[in-house]
């Protein structure tokens, strides 16, 4: 007995020992007042290239753009200190700000935007914001500091574009190499204009970055801004409660964690997206705008609303976002949730009433169709539950299939092989909805087809000026009420778990907020 | 010992073949395509722009001629997600996960090999149910739960451990600074293969205990705890050297659970990522690299049984 007491002992003792001397020499963060924020990738460091939501927004705080978006979502001036439209709308002429200097220390110039440009058109590139600039005919150096682009035609959102995800990338850098063949550029050695630099990228664990001292605007309070890769959502949120991570989005499935913890609290800012079913038009049933009329009427989207999202979202009126309020029609009727009517207008339309009350057509086929939601997102799920539970109300069997988001979209929803989709739209601070819902459009997946409404997206991207814009969106609501292109669920609100100790983050999704890096401080 | 290890080349070089072949189609025929071709936003032009650049617009046996070529002449291919040669990618993950993998197994064999073989001499008393009982626990428990537990026990609730990473970043860092963040991963990872090796060498203690050597060594009046410490534990520990490499690449490929929780930066994570967002060439990598690394550890152990046991011939 006394040697296997002495062995456990012994396995006891020692490893405790050791513990205990780290438990002590561990440190519970950076000496420097830091921000920290959590990422699920390693991300892509080159906002041309940069293909995930991760990248974007790590690439916001290193790259500065022409403009950024301010607290209302109008742009305003960044590298460009002015700029001025031609009559026509044709020319954009941007004064840029002296004196600016790269990371490395390299003089900025007219030349970097020119060079940005080039690749951002160039297809072959490996560029990911082709179809935002497909407009820009061509860039022009009118002199060291004075830019100007050529539009093809007139272009209402050029300006948010420029402020959302169009880093201006260093032409220095890639003078004898390709965008994608930087790849210390891109994974480790940035070059930006932004109020922070990168000093540190440890693959699969964080970019450090550094204040940048030679920043054009105001000198930023928070000496590192870093980004740590944290895969998992709910170990981000045990990060944040453990003091190590400052900013974590969440989950609705995570607001009772975070509530009950006195370090954080939850921010729920609007973002510009709308979640919505879309329903494939090149099937019969959808062809019809009755039958989508119906379908609005018969989802209960303030039970979604408040049972899924925890009340993180706002009731939809349309395709356009309440947060684009010059734009948005808030004297529309919200959304009616009605059965009957919904099952009225579906008998009105042909369909017949079959076997327990499941609609049938003319030749006794039921209303069937499969309905695709991405997997491992709890909150999309439950809410494709929902609809799926409020369909079968009417008289519609819809079932539900789940699939990984990058199967879903490269194998379903780009070919237009569905029925329906649970799906959402991020888009940048504008209301031009011309390229996903304007008959014949790449990103128009649900195959919409409305001459007036052709004509209204069409004016709508060609209009600068701002009253006449709003009334085309106006109407363009309304045209949507009657024949609706999407069945919107809601807009979301991000939700933000934030430390206690960050001050002045401002009341923007993550992706703009972080374009003001520089006002952003924490408490120690 | 020429012609056994040509043999066991061959050997390798086709297994080795085999694994990849298998891999490739399998993550061909998968459904889905690379995450980097899947944005609702791409136009047709754009795709197809990706498609030819990553040699995805041309037939799967044509891609996985090209793959094998590229092999033979010794370059593994651009990681579709990260827009770097696979190889760095590997590269810059296999510390960590030589660092995780090797202390989860030091504290795993320095666990079970005293505990088994206590557990072997006292078979069937309290000490011997209290730790095989604790041994079934630890392999019943999932081990993503047991992560988040440790997380919200040691980080949350009482600020011990850091909750993640491999280094607090942004800071100097250092040795404490390392190894306290590997505390808690390597537990975690240690608690399944501590169970199974414990298992294992309780049974082989006990085959021990039963041999006629241990009859005589006690028939001769030698003391319990020499006859334990002297001759069965040192028959016990042959069939372990097995176990052991049955347990390696398990702990070098299959810790993405424990990696991903705790956001350690190893290499079953960066396995589990490319194979998810479908990053072709740089799963085949990984496969080649774990798979290959498998073989060659095999090998070695197979080399190792003739250096601990004279007992042991190449022919035999």
């Amino acid at each position: 007995m006394s040697c296997a007491v002495r062995v456990l002992r012994g396995l006891c003792v020692a490893p405790l020992a050791v513990l205990v001397t780290l438990a002590c020499t561990s440190e519970s963060g950076p000496g420097l007042n830091a921000l920290r924020i959590p990422l699920i990738n390693d991300p892509i460091l080159n906002p041309v290239l940069a293909p995930d939501i991760g990248s974007i927004l790590i690439n916001k705080i290193i790259f500065s753009a022409l403009v950024r978006p301010d607290e209302n979502l109008h742009p305003v001036p960044d590298l460009a200190r002015s700029w001025s439209t031609s009559e026509d709308g044709l020319e954009y002429t941007f004064n840029l700000k002296p004196g600016v200097k790269w990371h490395d220390g390299e003089p900025f110039s007219a030349n970097d935007v020119k060079f940005t440009f080039d690749q951002i058109k160039d297809v072959k590139s490996g560029s990911r914001l082709g179809s935002d600039f497909a407009a820009v005919a061509a860039v022009e150096v009118i002199d060291s500091l004075t830019v100007r682009f050529r539009l093809k035609a007139p272009f209402a959102p050029f300006l948010a574009l420029l402020g959302y995800n169009a880093g201006i990338i260093p032409a220095h850098k890639f003078r004898d190499r390709k965008l994608l063949d930087a790849t210390d550029f891109s994974r480790s050695a940035p070059v930006g204009t932004g109020p922070f630099r990168v000093i540190q990228a440890a693959a699969g664990s964080a970019i450090v970055l550094e204040r940048n001292p030679a920043y054009h605007g105001d000198a930023p309070p928070l000496d590192q801004v870093i980004f740590r890769i944290v895969p998992d959502v709910n170990a981000q949120v045990a990060q944040l409660l453990a003091g190590e991570l400052d900013i974590v989005p969440i989950e609705p499935a995570n607001l009772p964690s975070v509530e009950r913890a006195s370090g954080a609290q939850v921010v729920r800012n609007p973002i510009v997206q709308h979640v919505y079913v879309g329903f494939n038009q090149q099937r019969s049933y959808f062809k019809s705008p009755l039958v989508r009329q119906a379908l609005d009427l018969a989802v209960n989207r303030k039970a979604i609303i408040d049972g899924v999202l925890k009340g993180a979202a706002d009731m939809p009126r349309g395709t356009i976002p309440l947060v684009l309020s010059g734009f948005y029609d808030a004297s529309l009727p919200a959304p009616a949730y009605n059965p009957d009517s919904a099952r009225t207008l579906l008998l009105k339309g042909g369909w017949r009433n079959g076997e327990h009350l499941m609609l049938r057509d003319a030749s006794g086929k039921p209303f069937a169709f499969t309905l695709l939601v991405d997997k491992g997102n709890p909150t999309r799920e439950q809410a494709a539950l929902a609809v799926q539970q409020d369909l079968r109300r009417v008289g519609i069997d819809a079932s539900i299939e789940t699939l990984e988001f990058a199967t879903l979209v490269r194998d379903r929803v780009l070919p237009g092989d569905f029925d329906a989709v649970l799906i959402w739209w991020t888009t940048p601070p504008d209301p031009d909805q011309f390229s996903f819902y304007s008959s014949g459009q790449d990103n128009n997946h649900v195959r919409y087809s409305n001459a007036r409404v052709d004509s209204l997206l069409k004016a709508g991207r060609a209009t600068l000026d701002s009253t006449r814009r709003r009334d085309l969106y106006h109407q363009f609501q309304r045209e949507e009420l009657a024949d609706p292109p999407v069945l919107v669920l809601f807009y979301p609100r991000e939700l933000l778990a934030v430390s206690r100790r960050v001050h002045g983050l401002p009341a923007l999704g993550l992706r703009d907020a972080l374009r003001h890096a520089e006002r952003i401080s924490v408490t120690r | 010992m020429t012609a056994f290890l040509l043999r066991r080349a061959v050997h390798a070089l086709t297994v080795v073949f085999v694994v990849c072949t298998v891999t490739f189609l399998l993550v061909h025929l998968a459904p889905g395509g690379p995450a980097v071709l899947a944005d609702p936003k791409l136009t047709q032009e754009e795709q197809a722009a990706i498609s030819e650049r990553l040699g995805l617009d041309r037939p799967v046996t044509a891609q996985y001629a090209m793959w094998m070529a590229r092999v033979a002449r010794g370059d593994l291919g651009e990681s579709f997600l990260y827009e770097v040669p696979t190889r760095r990618a590997i590269a810059e993950r296999l510390p960590n996960t030589v660092l995780l993998a090797g202390a989860a197994l030091t504290l795993s064999v320095l666990l079970a090999v005293p505990l088994g073989l206590i557990s072997a001499l006292r078979r069937g008393g309290v000490v011997d149910r209290i730790i095989s009982g604790i041994a079934f626990l630890a392999m019943a428990v999932p081990t993503f739960w047991l992560a988040i537990l440790a997380i919200f026990t040691f980080a949350v609730a009482f600020p011990v451990f850091p909750a993640g990473g491999a280094t607090t970043a942004g800071a100097a860092g250092g040795l404490a600074d390392r190894l306290s963040h590997l505390v808690m991963p390597a537990v975690v990872l240690a608690a399944v293969t501590t169970a199974e090796l414990l298992r294992y060498m309780r049974s082989s203690a006990q085959t021990a205990l039963h041999q006629p050597f241990v009859r005589v060594a006690r028939a001769k009046g030698l003391r319990t705890r020499l006859v334990a410490w002297r001759h069965v534990l040192r028959n016990a520990l042959l069939p372990m050297v097995t176990a052991l490499g049955i347990q390696l690449p398990r702990l070098v490929g299959g810790a993405a659970i424990t990696e991903t929780v705790f956001a350690w930066p190893g290499l079953g994570r960066l396995g589990v990522q490319a194979a998810l967002g479908r990053d072709y060439p740089l799963v085949m990598a990984i496969t080649l690299f774990i798979s290959a690394a498998v073989v060659v550890v095999n090998l070695l152990i197979d080399l190792l049984y003739l250096w601990i046991d004279p007992r042991i011939r190449l022919e035999a």
